[in-house]
Protein backbone atom coordinates (compact mmCIF):
# COMPACT_ATOMS: atom_id res chain seq x y z
CA UNK A 1 0.00 0.00 0.00
CA UNK A 2 2.55 2.65 0.89
CA UNK A 3 4.81 2.19 -2.42
CA UNK A 4 4.87 5.93 -3.80
CA UNK A 5 5.44 5.79 -7.37
CA UNK A 6 8.45 7.26 -8.35
CA UNK A 7 7.71 10.23 -11.00
CA UNK A 8 9.99 13.26 -12.19
CA UNK A 9 9.11 16.05 -9.55
CA UNK A 10 9.17 18.14 -12.76
CA UNK A 11 6.21 16.24 -14.68
CA UNK A 12 3.95 16.55 -11.49
CA UNK A 13 3.96 19.82 -9.83
CA UNK A 14 2.30 21.25 -13.00
CA UNK A 15 0.22 19.15 -12.84
CA UNK A 16 -0.65 19.35 -9.32
CA UNK A 17 -1.29 23.26 -9.52
CA UNK A 18 -3.28 22.73 -12.74
CA UNK A 19 -5.73 20.12 -10.77
CA UNK A 20 -6.00 22.44 -7.86
CA UNK A 21 -6.63 25.16 -9.98
CA UNK A 22 -6.04 29.01 -8.71
CA UNK A 23 -7.60 29.64 -5.81
CA UNK A 24 -9.33 32.82 -5.29
CA UNK A 25 -7.37 33.78 -2.20
CA UNK A 26 -3.89 32.83 -2.90
CA UNK A 27 -2.46 36.13 -3.91
CA UNK A 28 -3.84 37.89 -0.81
CA UNK A 29 -1.75 35.80 1.56
CA UNK A 30 0.82 36.55 -0.71
CA UNK A 31 0.60 40.62 -0.90
CA UNK A 32 0.15 40.30 2.84
CA UNK A 33 3.34 38.93 3.49
CA UNK A 34 5.09 41.50 1.11
CA UNK A 35 3.76 43.82 3.10
CA UNK A 36 4.93 42.45 5.80
CA UNK A 37 8.49 41.99 5.06
CA UNK A 38 8.37 45.32 4.19
CA UNK A 39 7.09 46.72 6.45
CA UNK A 40 9.34 44.50 9.29
CA UNK A 41 12.38 46.33 7.03
CA UNK A 42 10.64 49.80 7.81
CA UNK A 43 10.48 49.30 11.83
CA UNK A 44 13.72 47.31 11.64
CA UNK A 45 15.57 50.06 9.89
CA UNK A 46 13.90 52.72 12.63
CA UNK A 47 14.77 50.61 15.10
CA UNK A 48 18.52 50.09 14.81
CA UNK A 49 18.65 53.98 13.59
CA UNK A 50 17.06 54.81 17.07
CA UNK A 51 19.49 52.43 18.45
CA UNK A 52 22.71 53.95 16.84
CA UNK A 53 21.56 57.31 18.16
CA UNK A 54 21.15 55.90 21.62
CA UNK A 55 24.42 54.07 21.37
CA UNK A 56 26.00 57.34 20.35
CA UNK A 57 24.73 58.85 23.30
CA UNK A 58 25.77 56.78 25.74
CA UNK A 59 29.00 57.07 24.14
CA UNK A 60 29.23 60.68 26.03
CA UNK A 61 32.09 60.38 28.64
CA UNK A 62 34.33 58.86 25.51
CA UNK A 63 33.83 62.34 24.31
CA UNK A 64 35.54 63.40 27.16
CA UNK A 65 38.61 64.71 27.90
CA UNK A 66 40.32 66.25 24.58
CA UNK A 67 36.85 67.37 23.43
CA UNK A 68 35.22 69.31 26.32
CA UNK A 69 31.64 70.86 26.17
CA UNK A 70 32.61 74.01 28.17
CA UNK A 71 36.21 74.99 27.47
CA UNK A 72 36.01 77.94 24.69
CA UNK A 73 38.87 79.57 23.01
CA UNK A 74 39.41 82.83 21.82
CA UNK A 75 41.51 81.51 19.19
CA UNK A 76 39.73 78.49 17.64
CA UNK A 77 36.00 80.08 17.15
CA UNK A 78 34.39 78.03 14.35
CA UNK A 79 36.01 75.66 13.20
CA UNK A 80 35.40 73.59 10.26
CA UNK A 81 35.00 70.06 10.02
CA UNK A 82 38.56 68.20 10.46
CA UNK A 83 39.89 65.07 11.34
CA UNK A 84 42.54 64.90 13.67
CA UNK A 85 43.53 69.09 12.62
CA UNK A 86 43.92 70.79 16.12
CA UNK A 87 41.71 67.65 18.00
CA UNK A 88 38.61 69.10 16.89
CA UNK A 89 36.59 66.03 14.58
CA UNK A 90 33.40 68.40 13.73
CA UNK A 91 35.14 71.71 14.38
CA UNK A 92 34.40 74.09 17.34
CA UNK A 93 30.85 76.74 17.29
CA UNK A 94 30.97 80.37 17.63
CA UNK A 95 32.84 80.66 20.80
CA UNK A 96 35.69 77.85 20.12
CA UNK A 97 33.63 75.18 22.22
CA UNK A 98 34.49 71.29 20.28
CA UNK A 99 31.12 71.07 18.29
CA UNK A 100 31.14 66.70 18.49
CA UNK A 101 31.14 66.90 22.47
CA UNK A 102 28.87 69.36 22.56
CA UNK A 103 26.05 67.17 19.89
CA UNK A 104 26.77 64.15 22.01
CA UNK A 105 25.80 65.36 24.95
CA UNK A 106 23.04 67.38 23.36
CA UNK A 107 21.70 64.01 22.05
CA UNK A 108 21.64 62.62 25.22
CA UNK A 109 19.82 65.18 26.22
CA UNK A 110 16.92 65.33 23.77
CA UNK A 111 17.22 61.74 24.16
CA UNK A 112 16.20 61.39 27.88
CA UNK A 113 13.98 64.28 27.01
CA UNK A 114 11.88 62.69 24.16
CA UNK A 115 12.01 59.04 25.82
CA UNK A 116 11.03 59.74 29.18
CA UNK A 117 8.22 62.20 28.01
CA UNK A 118 6.94 60.06 25.66
CA UNK A 119 6.80 56.93 28.28
CA UNK A 120 5.61 59.42 30.76
CA UNK A 121 2.65 60.36 28.39
CA UNK A 122 1.55 57.58 26.31
CA UNK A 123 0.95 55.69 29.75
CA UNK A 124 -0.65 58.86 31.58
CA UNK A 125 -3.10 58.88 28.07
CA UNK A 126 -3.48 54.99 28.13
CA UNK A 127 -4.62 55.18 32.12
CA UNK A 128 -6.86 57.56 31.72
CA UNK A 129 -8.43 56.24 28.17
CA UNK A 130 -8.79 52.76 29.45
CA UNK A 131 -10.24 54.40 33.09
CA UNK A 132 -12.68 56.60 31.29
CA UNK A 133 -13.50 54.16 28.32
CA UNK A 134 -13.79 50.75 30.25
CA UNK A 135 -15.88 51.78 33.80
CA UNK A 136 -17.35 55.02 32.02
CA UNK A 137 -20.17 56.55 34.26
CA UNK A 138 -19.94 60.32 35.22
CA UNK A 139 -15.67 60.34 35.44
CA UNK A 140 -15.83 59.18 31.84
CA UNK A 141 -17.44 62.77 31.27
CA UNK A 142 -15.02 64.45 33.15
CA UNK A 143 -12.06 62.82 32.37
CA UNK A 144 -12.99 63.35 28.21
CA UNK A 145 -13.59 66.72 28.96
CA UNK A 146 -10.63 67.29 30.28
CA UNK A 147 -9.04 65.78 27.66
CA UNK A 148 -11.12 67.72 25.67
CA UNK A 149 -9.37 70.64 26.97
CA UNK A 150 -5.62 69.74 26.97
CA UNK A 151 -6.47 68.85 23.04
CA UNK A 152 -7.58 72.39 22.59
CA UNK A 153 -4.59 74.26 23.32
CA UNK A 154 -2.04 75.50 21.05
CA UNK A 155 1.24 73.28 21.74
CA UNK A 156 3.89 75.87 21.60
CA UNK A 157 2.44 78.71 23.30
CA UNK A 158 1.12 76.84 26.39
CA UNK A 159 4.25 74.87 26.33
CA UNK A 160 6.29 78.19 26.72
CA UNK A 161 3.65 79.59 28.96
CA UNK A 162 3.84 75.91 30.81
CA UNK A 163 7.69 75.76 31.19
CA UNK A 164 8.02 79.76 32.94
CA UNK A 165 5.80 78.08 35.91
CA UNK A 166 7.03 74.70 35.73
CA UNK A 167 10.69 75.39 35.05
CA UNK A 168 13.42 75.04 32.81
CA UNK A 169 15.71 71.70 33.68
CA UNK A 170 15.12 68.52 32.15
CA UNK A 171 12.67 67.31 34.64
CA UNK A 172 10.58 70.79 33.77
CA UNK A 173 10.51 70.18 30.30
CA UNK A 174 9.37 66.49 30.67
CA UNK A 175 6.41 67.25 32.59
CA UNK A 176 5.59 70.44 30.02
CA UNK A 177 6.30 67.96 27.20
CA UNK A 178 3.60 65.06 28.55
CA UNK A 179 1.24 67.98 29.64
CA UNK A 180 0.71 68.73 25.87
CA UNK A 181 0.61 65.46 24.51
CA UNK A 182 -1.56 62.35 26.98
CA UNK A 183 -4.19 63.83 26.41
CA UNK A 184 -4.04 62.55 22.08
CA UNK A 185 -3.29 59.20 23.29
CA UNK A 186 -6.20 59.18 26.20
CA UNK A 187 -8.55 59.94 23.51
CA UNK A 188 -7.36 57.46 21.15
CA UNK A 189 -7.15 54.60 23.47
CA UNK A 190 -11.00 55.97 25.31
CA UNK A 191 -12.24 55.64 21.84
CA UNK A 192 -10.88 51.74 21.20
CA UNK A 193 -11.55 50.51 24.83
CA UNK A 194 -14.95 51.80 24.34
CA UNK A 195 -15.34 49.74 21.24
CA UNK A 196 -13.88 46.35 22.95
CA UNK A 197 -15.91 46.74 26.08
CA UNK A 198 -18.73 46.14 24.22
CA UNK A 199 -17.42 42.83 22.44
CA UNK A 200 -18.89 39.76 22.99
CA UNK A 201 -15.92 38.02 24.77
CA UNK A 202 -15.73 41.16 27.03
CA UNK A 203 -19.19 40.69 27.92
CA UNK A 204 -19.47 36.72 28.03
CA UNK A 205 -16.68 37.30 30.60
CA UNK A 206 -18.62 39.42 32.44
CA UNK A 207 -20.95 37.58 32.60
CA UNK A 208 -19.12 34.45 33.87
CA UNK A 209 -18.60 36.57 37.17
CA UNK A 210 -14.82 37.88 35.60
CA UNK A 211 -14.23 40.88 37.84
CA UNK A 212 -14.17 44.05 35.82
CA UNK A 213 -10.45 45.13 36.19
CA UNK A 214 -9.59 41.54 35.48
CA UNK A 215 -11.39 42.04 32.28
CA UNK A 216 -10.05 44.63 31.52
CA UNK A 217 -6.76 43.32 32.38
CA UNK A 218 -7.90 40.16 30.38
CA UNK A 219 -9.55 41.20 27.52
CA UNK A 220 -9.15 44.93 27.21
CA UNK A 221 -5.49 45.83 27.55
CA UNK A 222 -4.32 43.16 25.20
CA UNK A 223 -6.27 44.26 22.24
CA UNK A 224 -4.60 47.51 22.89
CA UNK A 225 -0.73 46.67 22.50
CA UNK A 226 -1.04 47.01 18.61
CA UNK A 227 -2.58 50.33 19.11
CA UNK A 228 -0.53 51.76 22.16
CA UNK A 229 2.79 50.66 20.32
CA UNK A 230 1.87 52.81 16.85
CA UNK A 231 0.92 55.70 19.43
CA UNK A 232 4.11 55.37 21.43
CA UNK A 233 6.46 55.50 18.27
CA UNK A 234 4.43 58.83 16.43
CA UNK A 235 4.07 60.08 19.38
CA UNK A 236 7.99 59.79 19.96
CA UNK A 237 8.46 61.71 16.74
CA UNK A 238 6.35 64.56 17.94
CA UNK A 239 7.81 64.92 21.40
CA UNK A 240 11.07 64.91 20.12
CA UNK A 241 9.93 67.82 17.62
CA UNK A 242 8.38 69.62 20.47
CA UNK A 243 11.53 69.00 23.37
CA UNK A 244 13.81 70.31 21.33
CA UNK A 245 11.65 73.30 19.94
CA UNK A 246 10.94 74.38 23.14
CA UNK A 247 15.12 74.62 24.07
CA UNK A 248 15.15 76.26 21.17
CA UNK A 249 12.92 78.93 21.76
CA UNK A 250 14.71 79.01 24.93
CA UNK A 251 11.72 77.46 27.20
CA UNK A 252 14.08 74.69 27.67
CA UNK A 253 17.33 73.34 28.50
CA UNK A 254 19.26 76.45 29.26
CA UNK A 255 22.35 77.53 26.84
CA UNK A 256 25.35 76.47 28.99
CA UNK A 257 23.98 72.80 29.02
CA UNK A 258 23.87 71.65 25.22
CA UNK A 259 20.83 70.32 23.70
CA UNK A 260 20.01 69.63 20.30
CA UNK A 261 17.23 72.22 20.29
CA UNK A 262 19.55 75.21 21.71
CA UNK A 263 22.43 74.22 19.61
CA UNK A 264 19.74 74.72 16.68
CA UNK A 265 19.14 78.51 17.96
CA UNK A 266 23.39 78.60 18.40
CA UNK A 267 23.83 77.25 14.86
CA UNK A 268 21.56 79.62 13.32
CA UNK A 269 22.85 83.07 14.54
CA UNK A 270 26.48 81.80 13.37
CA UNK A 271 25.01 79.85 10.57
CA UNK A 272 26.78 82.83 8.01
CA UNK A 273 30.15 81.66 8.67
CA UNK A 274 30.24 78.52 10.47
CA UNK A 275 27.37 76.40 8.59
CA UNK A 276 28.25 72.94 10.67
CA UNK A 277 26.95 74.78 13.84
CA UNK A 278 23.58 74.78 12.60
CA UNK A 279 23.96 71.58 10.16
CA UNK A 280 24.70 68.84 13.02
CA UNK A 281 22.53 69.43 15.47
CA UNK A 282 19.90 69.25 12.80
CA UNK A 283 20.96 65.83 11.09
CA UNK A 284 20.78 64.67 14.76
CA UNK A 285 17.27 66.12 15.26
CA UNK A 286 16.09 64.76 11.36
CA UNK A 287 17.48 61.51 12.21
CA UNK A 288 15.70 61.02 15.34
CA UNK A 289 12.38 61.60 14.17
CA UNK A 290 12.93 59.78 11.06
CA UNK A 291 13.53 56.90 13.35
CA UNK A 292 10.44 57.44 15.55
CA UNK A 293 8.68 57.76 12.14
CA UNK A 294 10.05 54.95 10.25
CA UNK A 295 8.96 52.38 13.83
CA UNK A 296 5.76 53.69 13.68
CA UNK A 297 4.95 53.59 9.64
CA UNK A 298 6.88 50.02 9.92
CA UNK A 299 4.52 48.43 12.85
CA UNK A 300 1.02 49.79 11.05
CA UNK A 301 1.84 47.59 8.18
CA UNK A 302 3.07 44.60 10.17
CA UNK A 303 2.29 44.17 13.96
CA UNK A 304 5.52 42.00 14.95
CA UNK A 305 4.10 41.59 18.71
CA UNK A 306 1.47 39.13 17.44
CA UNK A 307 1.81 36.82 15.01
CA UNK A 308 -1.55 35.58 15.75
CA UNK A 309 -3.11 38.39 13.33
CA UNK A 310 -6.85 37.42 13.57
CA UNK A 311 -10.24 38.04 12.09
CA UNK A 312 -10.18 40.35 14.73
CA UNK A 313 -7.53 43.07 13.87
CA UNK A 314 -8.84 42.81 10.29
CA UNK B 1 -22.21 23.73 51.17
CA UNK B 2 -24.88 25.93 48.94
CA UNK B 3 -27.04 28.38 50.31
CA UNK B 4 -29.81 27.48 52.80
CA UNK B 5 -32.73 25.91 50.82
CA UNK B 6 -35.58 27.75 50.27
CA UNK B 7 -38.89 27.63 50.46
CA UNK B 8 -41.09 24.37 48.45
CA UNK B 9 -42.31 26.17 45.37
CA UNK B 10 -39.92 28.51 45.19
CA UNK B 11 -39.01 28.63 41.96
CA UNK B 12 -35.41 28.44 40.79
CA UNK B 13 -35.47 31.85 39.20
CA UNK B 14 -38.01 34.86 39.11
CA UNK B 15 -38.49 37.95 37.41
CA UNK B 16 -41.15 40.53 38.26
CA UNK B 17 -42.23 43.64 36.94
CA UNK B 18 -38.48 44.12 34.58
CA UNK B 19 -39.11 47.10 32.86
CA UNK B 20 -36.44 49.09 30.21
CA UNK B 21 -36.65 51.73 28.30
CA UNK B 22 -34.23 53.13 26.13
CA UNK B 23 -35.10 56.91 25.71
CA UNK B 24 -38.87 57.16 24.50
CA UNK B 25 -38.79 53.65 23.48
CA UNK B 26 -39.99 50.82 25.88
CA UNK B 27 -37.85 47.93 25.07
CA UNK B 28 -39.60 45.77 28.07
CA UNK B 29 -42.25 46.97 29.77
CA UNK B 30 -43.42 44.93 32.92
CA UNK B 31 -42.41 41.34 31.77
CA UNK B 32 -42.67 38.38 34.28
CA UNK B 33 -40.55 35.26 34.18
CA UNK B 34 -40.03 32.01 36.35
CA UNK B 35 -38.41 29.37 35.67
CA UNK B 36 -38.36 26.11 37.83
CA UNK B 37 -35.27 23.70 38.61
CA UNK B 38 -34.21 21.33 35.33
CA UNK B 39 -36.70 23.03 33.41
CA UNK B 40 -36.50 24.81 30.07
CA UNK B 41 -38.15 28.07 29.17
CA UNK B 42 -38.81 29.50 26.06
CA UNK B 43 -38.71 32.80 25.09
CA UNK B 44 -39.48 33.56 21.23
CA UNK B 45 -40.20 36.96 19.21
CA UNK B 46 -38.92 38.91 16.56
CA UNK B 47 -36.07 40.78 16.54
CA UNK B 48 -36.38 43.86 18.48
CA UNK B 49 -38.86 42.13 20.45
CA UNK B 50 -36.85 42.33 23.93
CA UNK B 51 -35.71 38.92 24.05
CA UNK B 52 -32.28 39.36 24.55
CA UNK B 53 -32.52 42.00 26.68
CA UNK B 54 -34.58 40.42 29.42
CA UNK B 55 -31.46 37.84 29.33
CA UNK B 56 -28.98 40.65 29.50
CA UNK B 57 -31.20 42.09 32.55
CA UNK B 58 -31.18 38.55 34.01
CA UNK B 59 -27.52 38.10 34.30
CA UNK B 60 -26.82 41.80 34.97
CA UNK B 61 -25.09 43.03 32.04
CA UNK B 62 -27.87 45.32 32.09
CA UNK B 63 -29.68 47.49 34.72
CA UNK B 64 -33.51 46.87 34.21
CA UNK B 65 -35.31 50.55 35.34
CA UNK B 66 -37.67 48.85 37.59
CA UNK B 67 -38.56 45.23 38.53
CA UNK B 68 -36.66 42.25 40.33
CA UNK B 69 -34.68 39.22 39.55
CA UNK B 70 -34.46 36.46 42.45
CA UNK B 71 -32.71 33.25 42.40
CA UNK B 72 -33.78 30.34 44.85
CA UNK B 73 -36.07 33.27 46.42
CA UNK B 74 -33.35 36.08 47.12
CA UNK B 75 -33.51 39.38 45.14
CA UNK B 76 -30.02 39.50 43.17
CA UNK B 77 -29.29 43.26 44.79
CA UNK B 78 -25.69 44.62 44.75
CA UNK B 79 -22.46 43.61 43.67
CA UNK B 80 -22.26 40.67 46.03
CA UNK B 81 -25.23 38.82 45.01
CA UNK B 82 -24.90 39.43 41.48
CA UNK B 83 -21.37 37.92 41.73
CA UNK B 84 -22.66 34.77 43.57
CA UNK B 85 -25.79 34.25 41.47
CA UNK B 86 -23.39 34.40 38.38
CA UNK B 87 -22.07 31.19 39.32
CA UNK B 88 -24.64 29.40 39.20
CA UNK B 89 -25.65 30.69 35.97
CA UNK B 90 -23.89 29.90 32.93
CA UNK B 91 -24.46 31.94 29.96
CA UNK B 92 -24.31 30.58 26.16
CA UNK B 93 -24.27 33.64 23.22
CA UNK B 94 -25.28 33.73 20.22
CA UNK B 95 -22.52 34.05 17.88
CA UNK B 96 -19.44 31.78 18.83
CA UNK B 97 -16.70 34.07 16.90
CA UNK B 98 -17.55 36.90 19.09
CA UNK B 99 -17.87 35.67 22.62
CA UNK B 100 -14.38 34.23 22.50
CA UNK B 101 -11.25 36.30 23.23
CA UNK B 102 -9.23 35.29 20.28
CA UNK B 103 -5.75 36.09 22.20
CA UNK B 104 -7.05 33.14 24.63
CA UNK B 105 -6.41 29.39 24.64
CA UNK B 106 -10.15 27.58 24.49
CA UNK B 107 -8.84 26.13 27.69
CA UNK B 108 -7.98 29.67 29.70
CA UNK B 109 -11.64 30.50 27.83
CA UNK B 110 -13.49 27.32 29.77
CA UNK B 111 -11.23 27.96 32.88
CA UNK B 112 -12.24 31.94 33.12
CA UNK B 113 -15.29 31.25 35.26
CA UNK B 114 -12.89 29.07 37.71
CA UNK B 115 -10.82 31.23 37.90
CA UNK B 116 -13.74 33.95 38.37
CA UNK B 117 -15.33 32.18 41.15
CA UNK B 118 -11.58 30.83 42.51
CA UNK B 119 -12.43 27.32 42.03
CA UNK B 120 -9.62 26.77 39.27
CA UNK B 121 -6.44 26.45 42.05
CA UNK B 122 -7.20 22.65 42.56
CA UNK B 123 -8.15 20.51 39.53
CA UNK B 124 -8.84 23.22 37.42
CA UNK B 125 -6.37 21.81 34.35
CA UNK B 126 -8.31 18.30 35.08
CA UNK B 127 -12.05 19.97 35.41
CA UNK B 128 -11.35 22.35 32.03
CA UNK B 129 -10.82 18.68 30.03
CA UNK B 130 -13.24 17.39 31.83
CA UNK B 131 -15.65 19.81 30.60
CA UNK B 132 -14.52 19.69 26.97
CA UNK B 133 -15.02 16.19 26.96
CA UNK B 134 -18.62 16.88 28.47
CA UNK B 135 -19.44 18.80 25.42
CA UNK B 136 -17.84 16.02 22.52
CA UNK B 137 -14.38 18.14 22.51
CA UNK B 138 -12.52 14.88 22.83
CA UNK B 139 -9.15 15.31 21.96
CA UNK B 140 -8.95 18.93 21.57
CA UNK B 141 -6.12 20.87 23.36
CA UNK B 142 -6.94 23.16 25.73
CA UNK B 143 -3.79 24.84 24.22
CA UNK B 144 -5.27 25.90 21.09
CA UNK B 145 -6.51 28.66 19.80
CA UNK B 146 -10.19 29.79 19.19
CA UNK B 147 -9.87 30.24 15.33
CA UNK B 148 -8.85 26.83 14.58
CA UNK B 149 -12.14 25.36 15.59
CA UNK B 150 -15.49 25.69 13.60
CA UNK B 151 -18.54 27.59 14.34
CA UNK B 152 -20.16 24.56 16.15
CA UNK B 153 -16.96 23.61 18.01
CA UNK B 154 -16.56 26.31 19.18
CA UNK B 155 -20.05 26.89 20.48
CA UNK B 156 -19.73 23.82 21.91
CA UNK B 157 -16.28 25.18 23.78
CA UNK B 158 -18.71 28.42 24.84
CA UNK B 159 -21.64 25.76 26.13
CA UNK B 160 -18.20 24.17 28.08
CA UNK B 161 -17.26 27.58 29.77
CA UNK B 162 -21.04 28.38 30.78
CA UNK B 163 -21.06 24.74 32.35
CA UNK B 164 -18.12 25.24 33.64
CA UNK B 165 -18.94 26.47 37.91
CA UNK B 166 -21.34 23.36 37.04
CA UNK B 167 -24.63 26.10 37.25
CA UNK B 168 -27.95 25.57 37.88
CA UNK B 169 -29.31 27.65 35.17
CA UNK B 170 -27.94 27.85 31.38
CA UNK B 171 -29.13 31.16 29.78
CA UNK B 172 -28.65 30.45 25.43
CA UNK B 173 -29.10 33.58 23.58
CA UNK B 174 -29.99 32.71 20.59
CA UNK B 175 -27.15 29.56 20.45
CA UNK B 176 -27.84 28.33 17.06
CA UNK B 177 -29.01 30.99 15.06
CA UNK B 178 -25.27 31.82 13.92
CA UNK B 179 -24.57 28.15 12.80
CA UNK B 180 -25.03 25.95 9.69
CA UNK B 181 -28.63 23.46 10.38
CA UNK B 182 -27.05 20.49 10.89
CA UNK B 183 -24.94 21.93 13.48
CA UNK B 184 -27.63 23.26 14.88
CA UNK B 185 -28.93 20.24 15.76
CA UNK B 186 -25.91 18.54 17.26
CA UNK B 187 -25.95 22.11 19.25
CA UNK B 188 -29.42 21.29 20.19
CA UNK B 189 -28.75 17.65 21.31
CA UNK B 190 -25.75 18.26 23.32
CA UNK B 191 -27.59 21.04 25.32
CA UNK B 192 -30.91 18.45 25.55
CA UNK B 193 -28.53 15.91 26.73
CA UNK B 194 -26.40 18.10 29.05
CA UNK B 195 -29.71 18.85 30.76
CA UNK B 196 -30.39 15.34 31.62
CA UNK B 197 -27.17 14.77 32.85
CA UNK B 198 -26.78 18.22 34.98
CA UNK B 199 -30.43 18.75 36.15
CA UNK B 200 -30.41 21.83 33.94
CA UNK B 201 -32.43 24.81 33.74
CA UNK B 202 -32.60 26.49 30.51
CA UNK B 203 -33.81 29.77 29.44
CA UNK B 204 -33.72 29.79 26.13
CA UNK B 205 -34.56 32.73 23.65
CA UNK B 206 -35.18 31.96 20.07
CA UNK B 207 -36.91 33.06 17.53
CA UNK B 208 -36.96 29.42 16.07
CA UNK B 209 -39.88 27.62 16.34
CA UNK B 210 -38.70 24.42 15.34
CA UNK B 211 -36.08 25.12 18.18
CA UNK B 212 -39.02 25.88 20.57
CA UNK B 213 -40.97 23.05 20.18
CA UNK B 214 -37.70 20.45 20.27
CA UNK B 215 -36.44 21.70 23.98
CA UNK B 216 -38.87 23.84 25.72
CA UNK B 217 -40.96 23.09 28.45
CA UNK B 218 -42.94 26.31 28.83
CA UNK B 219 -43.04 28.85 26.52
CA UNK B 220 -43.45 32.67 26.41
CA UNK B 221 -44.46 34.60 23.58
CA UNK B 222 -43.00 37.92 23.49
CA UNK B 223 -44.00 41.16 21.55
CA UNK B 224 -42.52 45.14 21.66
CA UNK B 225 -41.65 44.29 25.44
CA UNK B 226 -44.60 42.30 26.69
CA UNK B 227 -45.70 39.03 27.06
CA UNK B 228 -48.64 37.95 24.88
CA UNK B 229 -49.27 34.86 25.57
CA UNK B 230 -47.55 32.08 27.92
CA UNK B 231 -48.18 28.22 28.01
CA UNK B 232 -46.45 24.77 27.51
CA UNK B 233 -44.74 24.16 24.55
CA UNK B 234 -47.39 21.73 23.60
CA UNK B 235 -50.04 24.35 23.93
CA UNK B 236 -48.21 26.98 21.71
CA UNK B 237 -47.21 25.35 19.46
CA UNK B 238 -50.84 23.10 18.71
CA UNK B 239 -53.51 25.44 19.56
CA UNK B 240 -52.28 29.11 19.95
CA UNK B 241 -54.28 31.65 21.23
CA UNK B 242 -53.45 35.26 20.60
CA UNK B 243 -52.68 36.51 16.73
CA UNK B 244 -49.35 37.05 17.10
CA UNK B 245 -48.29 33.67 18.19
CA UNK B 246 -50.62 32.28 15.31
CA UNK B 247 -48.62 34.28 12.69
CA UNK B 248 -45.46 33.64 14.08
CA UNK B 249 -46.58 30.03 13.73
CA UNK B 250 -47.31 30.66 10.13
CA UNK B 251 -44.33 32.01 9.40
CA UNK B 252 -42.33 28.95 10.03
CA UNK B 253 -41.00 27.39 6.69
CA UNK B 254 -42.93 23.73 5.88
CA UNK B 255 -41.66 21.23 3.65
CA UNK B 256 -45.08 21.49 1.36
CA UNK B 257 -45.90 24.97 0.23
CA UNK B 258 -48.75 23.89 0.94
CA UNK B 259 -48.54 23.40 4.62
CA UNK B 260 -47.31 26.88 5.07
CA UNK B 261 -49.66 29.70 5.45
CA UNK B 262 -48.77 33.16 6.39
CA UNK B 263 -50.83 35.70 6.62
CA UNK B 264 -51.45 39.16 5.71
CA UNK B 265 -49.18 41.38 7.13
CA UNK B 266 -48.70 41.80 11.27
CA UNK B 267 -50.52 44.99 13.41
CA UNK B 268 -53.80 44.40 12.63
CA UNK B 269 -55.21 44.18 16.08
CA UNK B 270 -51.88 45.45 17.58
CA UNK B 271 -50.73 48.79 18.92
CA UNK B 272 -48.30 49.84 16.28
CA UNK B 273 -44.53 50.65 17.52
CA UNK B 274 -44.01 53.50 19.31
CA UNK B 275 -40.61 55.22 17.56
CA UNK B 276 -40.06 58.77 18.71
CA UNK B 277 -40.61 60.52 15.52
CA UNK B 278 -43.91 58.84 14.76
CA UNK B 279 -45.21 60.41 18.13
CA UNK B 280 -44.28 63.82 17.16
CA UNK B 281 -45.63 64.05 14.08
CA UNK B 282 -49.22 62.46 14.90
CA UNK B 283 -51.44 64.95 15.59
CA UNK B 284 -53.36 62.92 17.81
Amino acid sequence: MSTVPVTPPTATAPVATAASGPRPDQPRPAARATARTAGRRLWLTGLCLLGFLVVLALCTPLAGSPYTIHTDSLTSQGLPAGVGENGHLLGTDAIGRDLFARTLFGLRATLIIALTANLTSVALGAVVGLVAGFYRGWFEQVLMRIVDVFLSVPTVLSGLALASIVGRGTTGIIIVVTALYWAWTARLVHGETVRLRGRGFVEAALAHGVRRHTALRRHVLPHLSTILLNVAALNGAAVVVVGAGLSYLGAGIQPPTPELGNMLADGSSSMTYAPHTLFVPLVLVIATVLAFVLVAEGLNRRNPLSERRSWLDA
Amino acid sequence: MSAPQPAPGTPLLEATGITKRYGQYTALDDVDLRIETGRTVSIVGESGSGKSTLARIIVGLERADSGTVRFRGEAIRGRRSRHAFRRSVGMVFQDPYESMDPRLTIGEIVAEPLRAHGMYRDGGKERVRELLDSVGMHGAEPDAYPHKFSGGQRQRVCIARALATDPDLVICDEPTSALDVSVQAQILNLLLDLQSRRQLAYLFITHDLDVVRRISDEVDVLLRGTVVERGTAEQITRSPEHTYTQRLLGAVPAISPRQRHIGPPLDIDTPAPRPPHDAKEDPA
